[in-house]
């Protein structure tokens, strides 16, 4: 650990904390047991502090917290822990057959706090947010005819602490949170005692997070927390859940010895039956009253329970099964990725840079169809190469369990500055603006209008790297299974995109009687070179407006100036150093600037969390979730187009539709999970949940009549059930 | 297949195992819960109730007849019993016409388990106004309701058909406080079997203790 700073170092010091330690954990508690009658006597009354642990119901209760300071920023961690007497136990997410999960309800009042007055700041909403409870993974209980899932011993019930919208006032004017936590629990051996507790206390903030001394524990309790299962594809077959290609034992794991379903999955808890058939494993469910055609919808399926290779003791992993079934076969993804390349064309996002390639195809009609070939492939294995090199970032990133989407780069600033700066220049160059010193000039014509294969292959790198914000509509549900899936099905979907966005041009090589249509060279060339290169400008306007929203709009603006030093750096030599060495400054001091992202918010929207969700749900309200983000163009049309149209804002509103923003602007990993779980990799994603019904997706390209009538549609009763 | 050593041990161990269930399942006799599902016709049933008499479910025929899975020293059942909120329900639905049946299902030796005379008078200390008390102390109507908790609620309407099972509302906390929030299920599917219309939330997972079965 790097920043390991040590509260107590002196003697003096050492022996003050021991003894308010001390009083804290013994006196005090003895004082307040003898003293019982005059404080509200019933265990779990009593607000404790943080130091303190409460003994009721065969169990042991107590706070951990990972850092003692919070530095605004940085995630950390607090957890409920219970230490159980023998015999007893307590349960999980789905208690099983009886029993009941935990509570543990975390809430939050901001306090900032300065020496010489008392001010009180309210956090607002968003700014600070628990994520949802961690479970690690539990054991199988039978008391024949029931069975449960639950915790003997010692167990550690943990919840996130993520800042979504770091705001640098909040930072400033906050010196502590007033935390409260509320928890229950249910400890059992054959009878069954609750327990209820409340927790008061403050956590500090400051600049520096400073690690609590009992974050080891949180470390270790993080290995007890499920992973993900990721290792086949799986279907449902009414009852029964096929996981498809699992490795044989040799392989990674040794055998599936076992199923807790979660409790949304309405699953019988008894103990499935578990066989292998070649290489995929049958799961089947026993029949239960409540589910005995098949599961319920739901995105978090249970624990794929494994026994661990060479370990035949019988310890045993959990694997959280979470997200829709593949629906999509592979040789369909793949006509899907296909033609999501193939429409990617017309994409705003792709066009200016395939007006780059019309360009010099245009050239090119007049020579040699020798050349046309060169040119197509080269270009083709520019968009394959950048294809897979983005396939690379995926594995990679996945192996080590963080999930990216697809336009992930575009979620970081670095990229976009980088691209505003080769649109910039491509601009440009297209205005024949760019001729100054030998060096410039070969790169320049490399990028832009050059007649060699390089020219082809730096388009085709750049028609990927600038498709990513837009997904075509065949292409949402195709990247999503292929991101998902095995490693090589995943560069087979990433080539057949990249083919299908190359497909045009792949025609001229295969039907060269094509180029004969080419028209001749002439002045119109002149003119479309200016309206593409007015294009491209456009272009760099709108990055620099993504800018905006990941930044502070004056950072970007910064930006933008920056871009227009290095052009006339480039245009005057007399102040090219000067110019660049400004540009460069500038640069510097905008990337230096605090970034919030506060916009004007739109209050019609609620921000996106599971939780929100899973409250309108149960209160019965029909949800709808919009994924979203700045840099999706598609996402922002929609928005235009539908979201804020009077009248239909007027049709949702009398529907009482609760309406979540799901912002992916900036990388969310709760919005990267809630996506994966509807088997997409990417935005827009439009999610309607009638009330009491199952999720029903929305197409990507959305119209008021079409939005309505979707909406309509699953708003229409059904037979339902929980 | 390769009779190794390994293979052997696997299938002396399955093997073991398998006798070990048998045992046990002779030993206990059936184990399983049985079911019935929403839509059947609900399983005719004779226990005898904390008064001593014989009490048949087919006698309630063209009546609604609630069940009631019930053990008084679970915090579940406590939860609504120590408030007062389950004999209000009971008085509510019997001043209707509904007929409410409170089952004890727990065997012998264990938690909750009661003979006639001690049954009798805790419906009087709980001043309960359920129909009739009656006691499953072989755990069959339960294993055969498939009650998994206390409480666990089942709907069966005058023609004898189930019609609801699960929990009787939204809200698993043992906290009584709670109860005024929750959606009262038992309360909703009675009022639309009234009706006449078919109970839209049919089908819940129960919350409560386990049932002590043998």
């Amino acid at each position: 650990m790097a920043d390991s700073r040590i509260y107590i170092s002196t003697t003096r010091e050492r022996r003050r904390f021991a003894l308010g330690q001390v009083t804290l954990r013994f006196v005090l508690p003895f004082i307040a047991s003898v003293s019982a009658p005059t404080f509200a006597s019933p265990a779990g009354e009593v607000v404790l502090g943080l130091g303190e642990s409460t003994r009721q119901a065969n169990s042991v209760g107590q706070v951990l917290l990972e850092h003692n300071v919070l530095q605004p920023g940085v995630d950390s961690q607090i957890g409920l822990k219970l230490r159980l007497d023998p015999e007893w136990h307590t349960y999980w997410s789905n208690p099983g057959d009886s029993g009941a999960a935990p509570r543990f309800e975390v809430r939050v009042v901001g306090r900032g706090v300065e020496l010489a007055q008392n001010t009180q700041t309210e956090v607002s909403p968003g700014e600070i947010v628990f994520d949802p409870i961690q479970f690690p993974t539990p054991t199988r209980i039978d008391l024949p005819p029931l069975t449960s899932f639950a915790y003997e011993g010692e167990v550690m019930f943990t919840r996130k602490l993520r800042w979504p919208r770091t705001s640098s006032n909040l930072g400033e004017a906050l010196k502590a949170l007033n935390v409260e936590v509320e928890a229950e629990w249910l400890v059992c051996r054959k009878e069954c005692i609750p327990a209820r507790q409340t927790w008061r206390f403050e956590w500090p903030v400051g600049e520096q997070a400073v690690p609590g001394l009992r974050q080891a524990e949180f470390q270790l309790n993080a290995e007890r927390l499920p992973k993900s299962w990721s290792v086949s594809r799986w279907k449902w077959e009414g009852r029964e859940l096929q996981l498809l290609g699992v490795p044989q034992s040799q392989g990674q794991f040794s055998e599936v010895v076992d199923f807790f379903p979660s409790a949304e999955s309405g699953l019988s808890s008894a103990r499935p039956e578990i066989s292998r058939d070649g290489d995929s494993v049958r799961v089947r469910f026993a029949e239960d009253s409540t589910s005995a055609a098949g599961p319920a919808q739901t995105d978090f399926w249970g624990l794929v329970v494994v026994r661990t290779p060479n370990n035949a003791s019988g310890a045993v992993e959990g694997f959280e099964l979470r997200g829709l079934p593949q629906g999509l076969t592979w040789w369909r993804a793949l006509l899907f990725a296909w033609a999501g390349g193939l429409l990617l064309n017309l994409m705003p996002c792709v066009l200016p840079v395939i007006s780059l390639k019309m360009m010099s195809l245009g050239k090119l009609a007049q020579q040699s169809q020798r050349e046309v070939t060169h040119h197509v492939l080269a270009y083709t294995l520019g968009v394959l190469s950048c294809m897979w090199v983005l396939g690379v970032v995926l594995a990679v990133f996945r192996s080590t369990g963080e999930s990216l989407g697809w336009g992930f780069q575009m979620q970081s600033p670095g990229f976009v500055i980088a691209m505003f700066a080769i649109f910039l220049l491509m601009c440009w160059a297209l205005l024949g603006r760019w001729e100054l010193g030998g060096r410039w000039m070969g790169w320049g014509e490399g990028l832009t209008q050059g007649s060699s294969a390089r020219a082809s292959y730096f388009t085709g790198l750049l028609a990927v790297i600038v498709a990513s914000p837009c997904t075509a509509p065949l292409m949402a549900p195709a990247m999503g299974f292929a991101l998902a899936a095995p490693i090589s099905m995943m560069f087979l979907g990433l080539t057949a995109l990249g083919v299908g966005l190359a497909t045009p041009y792949l025609l001229l090589v295969l039907a060269p009687s094509l180029l004969r249509l080419w028209p001749k060279p002439g002045a119109w060339m002149n003119r479309l070179k200016v309206l593409m290169a007015m294009g491209l400008g456009v272009t760099a306007l709108w990055l620099i407006w993504i800018l905006s929203t990941l930044w502070t709009p004056l950072a970007a603006a910064l930006v933008g100036a920056a871009g227009v030093l290095m052009l006339l750096a480039m245009e005057f030599r007399r102040i090219r150093w000067g110019a660049l060495a400004i540009a460069l400054g500038v640069l510097i001091f905008a990337a230096r600037l605090p970034q919030t992202s506060a916009g004007p918010t739109d209050e019609f929207w609620q921000n996106f969390s599971s939780q929100t969700v899973q409250r309108a749900r149960a209160n019965g309200q029909p949800v709808f979730i919009n994924y979203t983000a700045t840099w999706c163009l598609t996402c922002q049309v929609n928005d235009r187009v539908v979201f804020r149209d009077a009248d239909t804002r007027r049709w949702i509103q009398e529907r009482g539709v609760v309406m979540l923003k799901a912002d992916w602007t900036k990388s969310d990993a709760e919005i990267t999970a809630s996506l994966k779980s509807f088997g997409r990799a990417g935005v827009p994603l439009y999610v309607f949940y009638p009330p009491g019904g199952e999720a029903k997706l929305l197409p990507e390209i959305l119209t008021p009549a079409l939005f309505r009538s979707e909406v309509e549609s699953a708003l229409t009763p059904s037979s339902s059930g929980p | 297949m390769q009779f190794t050593k390994e293979t052997m041990n696997r299938l002396s161990r399955q093997v073991a195992k398998a006798g070990v269930v048998i045992a046990l399942s002779a030993a206990f006799g059936s184990t399983a819960l049985a079911q019935v599902k929403n839509g059947e016709a609900a399983p005719d049933f004779t226990l005898k109730s904390a008064a001593g008499a014989d009490v048949k479910l087919s006698d309630y025929k063209g009546k609604t007849v609630v069940l009631e899975w019930f053990n008084n020293d679970c915090p579940y059942v406590k939860k609504h019993y120590d408030s007062g909120h389950m004999q209000k329900l009971q008085t509510q639905e019997t001043a209707e016409g509904t007929v409410w049946l409170t089952i004890v299902s727990s065997a012998p030796g264990e938690q909750g388990h009661l003979e006639a005379a001690a049954a009798q008078k805790l419906v009087g200390e709980r001043k309960a106004k359920m129909t009739a008390f009656l006691l499953d102390p072989k755990g069959e109507v339960g294993r055969r309701y498939a009650a998994k908790t206390t409480p666990h609620m089942y709907i069966i309407d005058s023609k004898g058909v189930l019609v609801y099972q699960g929990a009787i509302d939204s809200n698993s906390s043992s906290d009584p406080k709670t109860i005024a929030g929750a959606t009262n299920y038992v309360t909703e599917a009675l009022r639309e079997v009234k009706a006449g219309q078919s109970v839209k939330t049919a089908n819940t997972k129960p919350y409560g203790c386990s049932v002590k079965y043998k």
